[in-house]
């Protein structure tokens, strides 16, 4: 499916200026009350897309903005897209185009596809590029007839495509620093070639200085100090993360689907899937990612 | 005739699987039931009705009551009591621990006391900088031996009191002091296995000083609930003679009582400390030796047995300890019993109910006391080293049978002194 058929013409507007973001989605609920008719006023409209925007996170790094709206009793997917002369300044970030779209409150099939097509479009250099220099409607619709719409999202349009990995040669003290210093809570192990060779959470360190006898005495209370916790701080230099780390216990292609992701993730009780090819490691997807991406994308 | 061949040859090969656990032991005996069943060897309804069923609601009373009380911290209370109230002296910790799991394998069972108790001693000896085998392997030793003390110590007891009619305070009166002494021995031979490596620092001491065992209680109307019922069953057991309430209903009474008193929500959770997968193993192993007795196998191997003996009491005795002890060291030793309790039974019917009495106690002794011999004797020893390894600390088969053979030839010699001395 095309993106360019998902978006009426009249609804893009080229070549105008406004100084905020909200000034243009106003201007966009505008156009599209005169062309449908739609279940509640416009002025509410745009107290629901304010709510949305004060969350933040509206603005993606590449420059697209993706407000949207979602309402009652609206069952279709309209997508208003303003092309600005010069990209605008705003506290969330710099925005080159802005696509607002309004759907119903329980979403459609195709507005996740339509979010990860934009996502696609404004990392495409050419075809953005092309977009951003339309002068005329036509122009940009041209673009967005070029950007197709991929029925189903997949954990590749989620995932963190360079996740930061460790090896197993690496001792328990770099461990814990890569663990601070990017404010992961879990880390891929991989090998030379990148093959996906095991995995290690904050927790597994952890776990170093509580063996399992300790866990099996049914409460921990009259243990003010542990033997083996102590170990763990004094030898943090000598233990290697090949010690301590797990066997892969799950993995998942780059095109499982969300529904696949979110049924490993809850059913499995874990909170990052590495994502691999042929036993390389390619991503890292997580349940931030879902809620980041999916639920609140 | 080819039923016969067929049927021996089959329980044969279970037996081998399941002692060697090829495959998931409880899955083998369930299989071995149906095959039984569905091959006509023993029909439906008298196959369910060879499940010995007072064993098998004794033992998920006393799972119920167990798994309810250890949940108050009592157990690991008492442990690091103990470890205290000898200064953190790491040999009479280890002798405490051996005679403390013995005690509690007597009147709660032997791998519970063993699931309850090993963490706590693995924890004592790494704070005591010590390596925790000593202490693994000696009171894996001793719930074996503590456990042959009393009716619900070990499950070839429970077999065997119901299958014999024997109640708690029989094995108590006949075993219990024959185990005193056993245990004193046990103490002495790890004495000398063990005592050159219990060499501890002062800090080290202090370290285990400093454990506040009373924090270890964390629900003190948990702990006078269960062991207030616990007692009451001990107390039923007792009075068996009196009362004439058989040990299956006492504890699925106790059961009932300590659910109704603790319980609520967490009812439905108390019936997960039952373990269903050991039940069910007992019920198919009942099964396939009913098929046995029924081909007349049982019947063929008593002949022939007392045809060896000739009739002659001590010797029939005699070597059933010293048989039981070995196949027992080798084998799993609850379809070992779960066997020859049809076998004895059909002696005693050729030698007189009450001069068959030491043969049952040979028995008993026999295939507890034997399981100390190899890792894989009981289950008692598998599970605890392997909580050892998984803590880090492996326990192979030789480290631990090295010790194990040495304390069951001790024992079973002993063990036959008695029953030579007592009964014949």
């Amino acid at each position: 499916m095309k993106l360019g058929s998902l978006i009426d013409k009249d609804f893009i507007l080229v070549g105008k200026e406004f100084a905020s973001m909200n000034e243009a989605v106003t201007a966009l609920i505008e156009l599209f009350a005169k062309r449908r008719k739609l279940p509640v006023p416009s002025q509410r409209i745009m107290e629901i897309h304010q709510e949305r925007a004060n969350l933040g996170g509206l603005v993606l790094p590449t420059g697209v903005a993706i407000p949207h709206g979602r309402i009652d009793g609206f069952h279709d997917l309209l997508i208003g897209v303003w092309i600005p002369p010069k990209p605008l300044e705003t506290p969330d970030g710099v925005v080159k185009a802005l696509f607002f779209s309004l759907t119903s409150k329980t979403g459609t099939a195709l507005y996740l596809p339509v979010l990860s097509a934009l996502s696609a479009l404004s990392t495409n250099t050419e075809q953005f590029g092309r977009l951003l220099s339309a002068t005329t409607r036509s122009e940009a619709q041209e673009v967005l007839d070029r950007t197709t719409l991929k029925q189903e999202v997949t954990v590749e349009d989620i995932m963190n495509p360079s996740p930061i990995t460790c090896f197993k040669e690496s001792t328990l003290a770099e461990l814990a620093d890569t663990f601070k210093r990017h404010k992961v809570s879990y880390v891929p192990i991989v090998n030379e070639q990148q093959q996906l060779i095991g995995e290690v959470t904050i927790k597994d360190l952890i776990s170093r200085g509580i063996p399992d006898y300790v866990r099996r005495l049914g409460n921990a209370r009259f243990l003010k100090t542990l033997e083996p916790f102590e170990a763990l701080l004094r030898e943090e230099d000598r233990i290697l993360v090949k010690e301590i780390m797990r066997k892969p216990t799950r993995s998942i292609t780059r095109n499982a689907s969300i529904i696949e992701t979110a049924t490993i993730i809850t059913g499995k009780q874990v909170r990052h899937i590495p994502v691999t090819d042929s036993g390389k490691l390619v991503g890292l997807v997580s349940e931030t990612d879902i809620l980041d991406k999916v639920i609140r994308g | 005739m080819t039923h016969l061949i067929i049927g021996s040859a089959f329980f044969v090969v279970l037996f081998i699987l399941i002692s060697l656990e090829v495959a998931n032991k409880t899955v083998l005996s369930l299989l071995g039931a149906a095959l039984f069943i569905g091959m006509g060897i023993i029909e439906q309804h008298l196959a369910f009705e060879e499940v010995d069923w007072n064993v098998v609601f004794l033992l998920i009373g006393m799972m119920v009551i167990v798994g309810v009380t250890k949940r108050s911290g009592l157990y690991q209370y008492i442990a690091i009591k103990s470890a205290k109230a000898v200064g953190g002296d790491p040999v009479k910790i280890l002798i405490l621990f051996s005679l403390l799991t013995a005690v509690l394998s007597a009147f709660l069972d032997n791998v519970t006391t063993v699931l309850i108790l090993t963490p706590v001693m693995i924890l004592i000896a790494v704070e005591l900088g010590l390596s925790p085998t000593p202490f693994v392997i000696s009171s894996a030793l001793a719930s074996n031996i503590g456990g042959t003390a009393t009716l619900i110590g070990d499950p070839p007891n429970i077999m065997i009191g119901s299958a014999a009619q024997l109640g708690f305070t029989d094995f108590l009166v006949n075993l219990g002091p024959l185990v005193l002494i056993l245990l004193v021995v046990h103490c002495a031979l790890i004495l000398l296995f063990f005592q050159k490596k219990m060499k501890v620092s002062m800090e080290r001491r202090a370290r285990v000083m400093d454990f506040d065992e009373k924090a270890a209680l964390t629900d003190t109307t948990v702990l006078i609930k269960s062991l207030s019922v616990l007692g009451l069953v001990i107390l039923g057991f007792l009075t068996h003679g009196i009362t004439k309430i058989e040990p299956a209903t006492i504890a699925l009474g106790g059961a009932a009582l300590l659910m109704l008193l603790v319980g609520g929500e967490e009812v439905e959770e108390f019936f997960h400390e039952v373990e269903w997968g050991t039940i069910f193993f007992f019920i198919g192993l009942f099964i396939m030796v009913g098929g046995l007795v029924e081909l007349g196998v049982i019947e063929m191997m008593a002949n022939a047995y007392l045809g060896w003996t000739a009739g002659d009491i001590t010797l029939t005795s005699q070597s059933i300890i010293w048989l039981s002890g070995v196949l027992s060291s080798l084998l799993d030793n609850i379809p070992y019993v779960a066997t020859m309790i049809p076998l004895v039974e059909h002696m005693s019917n050729e030698l007189g109910g009450a001069a068959i009495e030491p043969v049952w106690w040979s028995l008993a002794l026999g295939s507890c006391l034997g399981g100390n011999g190899t890792l894989i004797g009981a289950s008692a020893n598998v599970v605890s080293c392997g909580i050892s390894s998984r803590s880090g600390y492996k326990i192979s088969f030789l480290e631990f049978t090295k010790y194990g053979v040495i304390v069951m030839c001790i024992t079973l010699a002993i063990a036959s002194l008695y029953v030579r001395f007592r009964y014949l």
